[in-house]
């Protein structure tokens, strides 16, 4: 499937459970298309922000179930993405601006 | 911190303050600390936050507040420490906007002090005292007042017919080419009766009519009358005479003092030698004033006082909001009264500077001849106003309570002190 290097990351995952990974082991947190491929994601990243990646794991996160008064609803399934990057280097996104 | 102070004119200081970056460093962390126990964030439980992220978010809102911050508490250090006597907000032109936690942070305020003053020559200032006379015209005139205030209106019952000089309950209706306007009706009115216009409230032609007995005449309306759409117009006037009262004026007797009722004066002597003696009290008051504005006058003109602008500003400030307040208390609305508060602002000026140079120049030989307020007078002159006020001693001592109100009467006393210094040490004609 083609898409966009744009299209294939939707946004950097910022929380504390990601914040730990990134300050231990440079471990940055994405959400991506949920379609995309490990070799895409890690092209894409390394395209967007000029780094290396040494290493990517993906999952897929399942929605979660919602209701608003008597409907019930689920939220769309999506893909997380954690790319390790080579040492010394860092994503200017994540860090204090 | 390091503080340097440079003179920029005996009113105006300019102070460098530059604070060490481990105290930068300190405010910042606890401002980051607030904050982050504070706000909330997606993906973080409150108080879990980095300090990163917090600073992504809110170095703009932390900086601006730490810097603020910095620059009271360390300029309040720097004015006790050089003992600058501030009379206003110094303005601050920060050098670096950016604060950064390993750099001394920088800063310049510029101050406007009050000056330093070597008074000299305010001794044996050579002044004129009103002597204060009160002769027995202005008691005469002082009671003729009285008399007129108690003055009665008594209804007139030995005849029906108005004369000259009294007074007529009247009904009337007006009329204009037969269509009744605004105000020309009224029942029950009080008019004088004799010489006279009727806008003044007086009717010439009630002479000789008796009680109950109408009649009509025509009224030409002056060319400035207040209504404006009556001006110049003539109205048909139908007046109907209801009553009549006369003028009753007390004589002036024994009988007439005591109604007064003034505590301890029950003869009409006992009220001449009151009313002598409370205008002597107000004359001498008077002259006082008088004396002293004198002395200040001419000690200034031996003096040059340099005024910071401030102070000139907030007494323009003190007298607009004390006008303010005596209008409000009539009921009128200051604000709403259309002033022109530049020009107003303007036309004050001078007179606030004189004031403000008598203040400054009074200020600094209290200091030269230590003149100091001891608690005691401080405790009688709020005994004082108390009695004069009529209020209970502990209202106005905890009126007074706060420091800067019980500082602005110690002031007070002070200049009053410099002032019967001033007196005291003239060379009075």
């Amino acid at each position: 499937m083609m898409l966009a290097d744009q299209d294939v990351v939707k946004r950097p995952l910022i929380t504390e459970k990601s914040e730990r990974g990134r300050e231990a082991a440079q471990h940055y947190a994405f959400e991506v298309h949920r379609e995309a491929t490990k070799i895409q994601v890690k092209t894409a990243v390394e395209k967007l922000f000029g780094v290396h990646v040494t290493a990517i794991r993906t999952s897929i996160a399942r929605g979660k179930n919602k209701r608003v008064g008597r409907n019930t609803g689920r939220r769309p399934n999506w893909k997380k993405a954690i790319v390790t990057l080579k040492e010394g280097e860092a994503i200017s996104l994540f860090e204090g601006a | 911190m390091k503080i340097e102070v440079e003179a920029l004119s005996p009113v105006e200081k300019k102070v460098t303050v530059e604070v060490d970056p481990e105290r930068v460093a300190k405010e910042l962390n606890s401002a980051y600390a607030i904050i982050g126990q504070r706000v909330k964030l997606r993906g973080f439980r409150t108080g879990k936050i980095p300090r990163n992220v917090l600073e992504r978010h809110f170095r703009d809102e932390v900086e601006r507040d730490v810097v603020e911050k910095l620059v009271k508490a360390t300029f309040e250090d720097a004015v006790r420490e050089q003992d600058i006597k501030a009379v206003a907000a110094p303005r601050v032109d920060l050098e670096e906007v950016a604060l950064q936690a390993s750099q001394p942070f920088r800063f310049t305020a510029r101050v406007e002090v009050k000056p330093k003053l070597e008074p000299k020559d305010y001794k044996g200032i050579e002044a004129t005292r009103r002597p204060v006379e009160v002769t027995d015209q202005m008691v005469a005139d002082e009671l003729t007042r009285i008399q007129e205030g108690m003055t009665q209106l008594v209804p007139v019952e030995e005849r029906f017919d108005a004369q000259d000089g009294d007074y007529a309950v009247i009904d009337h209706e007006g009329t204009i080419d037969g269509q009744p306007f605004e105000g020309g009706k009224a029942e029950g009115m009080t008019v004088r009766v004799g010489q006279g216009e009727l806008v003044d409230g007086s009717i010439p032609q009630l002479v000789g009519k008796t009680l109950g007995e109408t009649l009509e005449f025509d009224q030409a309306f002056l060319a400035d009358h207040r209504v404006e759409s009556l001006r110049g117009k003539t109205a048909h006037f139908k007046v109907t005479l209801k009553g009549l009262k006369a003028k009753q004026v007390p004589s002036l007797d024994d009988e007439f003092a005591k109604d007064l009722g003034a505590e301890g004066v029950d003869t009409l002597e006992a009220l001449r030698a009151r009313i002598r003696e409370d205008l002597s009290k107000r004359e001498t008051r008077r002259s006082d004033i008088e004396l002293r504005d004198a002395l200040v006058k001419a000690a200034l003109a031996r003096n040059d006082v340099e005024v910071p602008p401030a102070l000139v500003e907030h007494a323009i400030d003190v007298m607009i909001g004390g006008a303010g307040e005596r209008f409000a208390r009539q009921g009128l609305d200051i604000r709403k009264m259309g002033l022109d508060l530049p020009k107003l602002r303007a036309d004050l000026r001078e007179q606030a500077l004189v004031q403000v140079k008598g203040a400054l120049l009074l200020e600094a030989i209290a200091d030269a001849e230590k003149l100091d307020v001891t608690d005691e007078e401080l405790e009688a002159e709020i005994a004082k106003t108390a009695t004069e006020l009529n209020l209970p001693l502990a209202k106005v001592q905890h009126q007074l309570r706060g420091g800067e109100a019980r500082l602005a009467l110690r002031n007070r006393i002070r200049e009053d002190k410099a002032l019967a210094f001033l007196t005291s040490e003239a060379k009075l004609n």
